[in-house]
């Protein structure tokens, strides 16, 4: 089959009988919009991007909250040969200097043309046109309507398609640049044979943001390509009551939805059985999770709690990606109930080797299988020399394949790095056994929450503004001991001794209030023992071997008070939800998915 | 509204607020849910839910960011409740 370009997807779509639903609150009422009524609308939009000056090949920052709108401004943008890069949308309008500051840097390194947002918006986004060079003009995405381009622009396989910013701390953010023939290799892969076997029949459902990669390629752009339908529900409208998905997917008879593994969580702990009632998710026969560590513990108490309303634990397709591979890398056999890998955990983690744990032989590790690699796609595991590793043996995984993206925008020594020897280094730890894809680390420190990558930096530089904290010595990581997901723990010295009695409640409260982070545990650790280093790196590798073995030092009486309420946020406030982080911020993550 | 009915609201909030936090907490009308509870915005959510589930309201999401504080919840219940009452 041929690949097209997005536009020409645009205009094939336009054909089908598919199109877009977006569900109100509640999940009922809403507005369907056709493939052919979407051209129409996009064609629009590309004559008012024209109109306002932006010339094909050109970037445009894409600000937009509500899903229509986004989607038609993108594939609009799309349709008048720019290159549109989505970010994140602003939600606390009375934090927007913080918003600004965290966004500027990346419409910096988009060198966009222009950003187009809502009218709303635009009111508070107009000083970025004086902040970034580039921006010629900030436009509301109500006043692009009108003159409509007679037809598609032209654009080529190989050119680029959009930029997504889901790399990169917000202060150096890294523009992932995929190209068309990414995009259509990628979405045909997800569709086809070895993908969810997508036909006419199929319907998604999807409440994740449409500026994170999942839901953006995976549930729209998908579909566009294959000519059904998908529905989509607000990100907030989930969050506030996670029963809303499972209602939407069981009244729209929906058969695709993907989401990360807090989201299943999240349905296990919130909804209750007068939210069951009426629910029937037999029809849901692709249950997707990605984009972050997939817990087996998750996905089994799911199936069981749903189980009675239809659901089939056969459904679930727990799957890995990321962004610089457009989308998906590995998913299982459609119809396979997850597979699941107990391991020894102390073999996991010293010798780095996956030992199918005998029963009764110690702590063990849960992990499940991400499946294989799609055709003409290849995944290896390579040791620290490079050279590819055995099976079980645990190294870093490389990616190979039409999926690989081209390299960040600007950065080319940092592109070279993660593309050297023509396989993408993907920077997660894995293993293979029975070509299946086993993930279980990862090489760099960031820390996943969510689905949402974040930066150890934002989290330090946060923490590093409240007062009593020694300046230069507070460390931020995510450690995995003892589970799949992140935990947060900040490690500080305190600048005066004793350190004031609320010193981690407050770096707990600064940093949830600049980054939507919860941490889960603050040490006020003894003063000296953060090694100074230049490289922050080497100093969070420390500070979190010393934090696993429990060797830290801690001043008397912080001790026991700080150890008590990471206990209690543990214990008390749920694992999850104390991971479920701010999705009002959206699920940017690198994506693995 | 009674003054009574006005202390109930007060009372049925805290309430609803200490169970979402499932820890023990000291509350006062300035309190803020990110700062000083350590809310994400995932457990505002969660709480606000709860706050429509026990005053049968329904609580905009586009007012949701407004609701920084204890005395900021209980402002917009009254306010969602006056509105049910005068329609």
């Amino acid at each position: 089959m041929a690949l097209l370009t997005l536009p020409e997807a645009v205009c094939a779509a336009a054909r089908t009988g598919g199109g877009y639903g977006y569900l109100a609150e509640d999940g009922r009422t809403g507005s369907f919009q056709s493939f052919a009524e979407l051209l129409d609308d996009a064609l629009s939009m590309a004559g008012g991007l024209r109109a306002a000056g932006l010339q094909p090949g050109e970037t445009i920052a894409l600000i937009v909250p509500e899903a229509r709108d986004f989607l038609t401004t993108f594939l609009g943008a799309a349709c008048a040969g720019l290159v549109p890069a989505p970010l994140y949308p602003p939600v606390r309008l009375d934090q927007f200097d913080t918003y600004l500051r965290q966004t500027t840097p990346a419409v910096r390194v988009s060198r966009a043309a222009a950003v187009v947002t809502s009218s709303r918006l635009r009111r508070v986004l107009g000083s970025l046109q004086a902040e970034v060079p580039s921006v010629r003009a900030v436009l509301a995405t109500e006043r692009l309507r009108g003159a409509r381009l007679p037809a598609v622009a032209p654009v080529k396989l190989d050119e680029a398609v959009f930029l997504q910013f889901t790399s990169g701390s917000t202060s150096n953010p890294k523009g992932v640049v995929l190209t068309h023939r990414n995009l259509a290799e990628n979405v045909t892969a997800i569709a086809g044979p070895h993908g969810v076997r997508l036909t006419d029949a199929d319907r998604g459902m999807s409440w994740l943001p449409l500026f994170h990669d999942m839901g953006l390629i995976g549930m729209a752009l998908t579909v566009l390509y294959k000519g059904c339908s998908t529905d989509f529900l607000s990100p907030l409208a989930f969050l506030k009551r996670p029963a809303t998905w499972l209602r939407a997917i069981s009244r729209t008879r929906a058969t695709i939805s993907f989401a990360p593994n807090f989201a299943y969580d999240l349905c296990v702990r919130r909804v209750q059985p007068r939210d069951m009632g009426d629910l029937d998710l037999s029809c849901w026969r692709v249950a997707g999770c990605g984009a972050e560590p997939i817990r087996a513990e998750t996905l089994f108490a799911f199936a069981k709690k749903f189980a009675d309303v239809g659901f089939r634990p056969e459904a679930f397709l727990p799957s890995y990606g990321m962004a610089e591979h457009t989308l998906a890398v590995t998913f299982p056999p459609l119809g396979r109930a997850p597979r699941v890998d107990t391991v020894n955990a102390e073999q996991l983690s010293s010798a780095r080797r996956a030992v199918p744990s005998s029963t009764g032989g110690g702590a063990c590790t849960d992990l499940v299988s991400c499946g294989r690699p799609f055709p003409g796609h290849d995944v290896r595991i390579a040791g620290q020399s490079g050279r590819p590793l055995a099976d079980r043996h645990v190294g870093q995984i490389l990616l190979r394949g039409p999926s690989v993206f081209r390299g960040y925008l600007d950065l080319e020594d940092l592109s070279r790095e993660t593309l050297a020897g023509g396989w993408l280094h993907s920077g997660d730890l894995g293993y293979l056994a029975d070509g299946e894809l086993y993930v279980c680390g990862r090489v760099k420190d960031t820390i996943i929450v969510s689905g949402r990558n974040y930066y150890p930096q934002d989290l330090e530089q946060a923490a590093a503004d409240v007062e009593g904290v020694r300046k230069g010595r507070v460390v931020a990581f995510g450690t995995q001991a003892g589970g799949g997901c992140d935990r947060i723990v900040v490690v500080l010295e305190p600048a005066d001794a004793p350190p004031a009695d609320d010193l981690a409640e407050r770096v707990r409260g600064r940093v949830v209030e600049a980054t939507g982070v919860l941490v889960d545990e603050v040490v006020v650790a003894l003063s000296g023992t953060i090694p100074k280093t230049t490289s922050g790196k080497l100093q969070r590798v420390r500070v979190r071997q010393w934090y696993e073995s429990g060797v830290l030092l801690r001043p008397r009486g912080v001790t026991g008070r700080v150890r008590l309420m990471g206990h209690l946020v543990r214990t008390q406030l749920v694992y999850a939800r104390a991971h479920a982080a701010d999705m009002l911020r959206g699920l940017a993550g690198r994506g693995r998915h | 509204m009674t003054p009574q009915d006005a202390d109930t609201v007060g009372r049925d909030v805290l309430a609803v607020l200490r169970r979402v936090c499932r820890r023990p907490v000291e509350l006062a009308a300035h309190s803020t849910l990110a700062a000083d509870l350590g809310f994400d915005s995932l457990q505002t959510l969660e709480f606000v839910a709860e706050l429509e589930d026990r005053f049968g309201i329904i609580v905009p999401i586009d007012q949701v960011p407004r609701i920084q504080t204890v005395g900021e919840a209980v402002t917009c219940v009254r306010s969602l409740l006056a509105e049910n009452v005068h329609p």
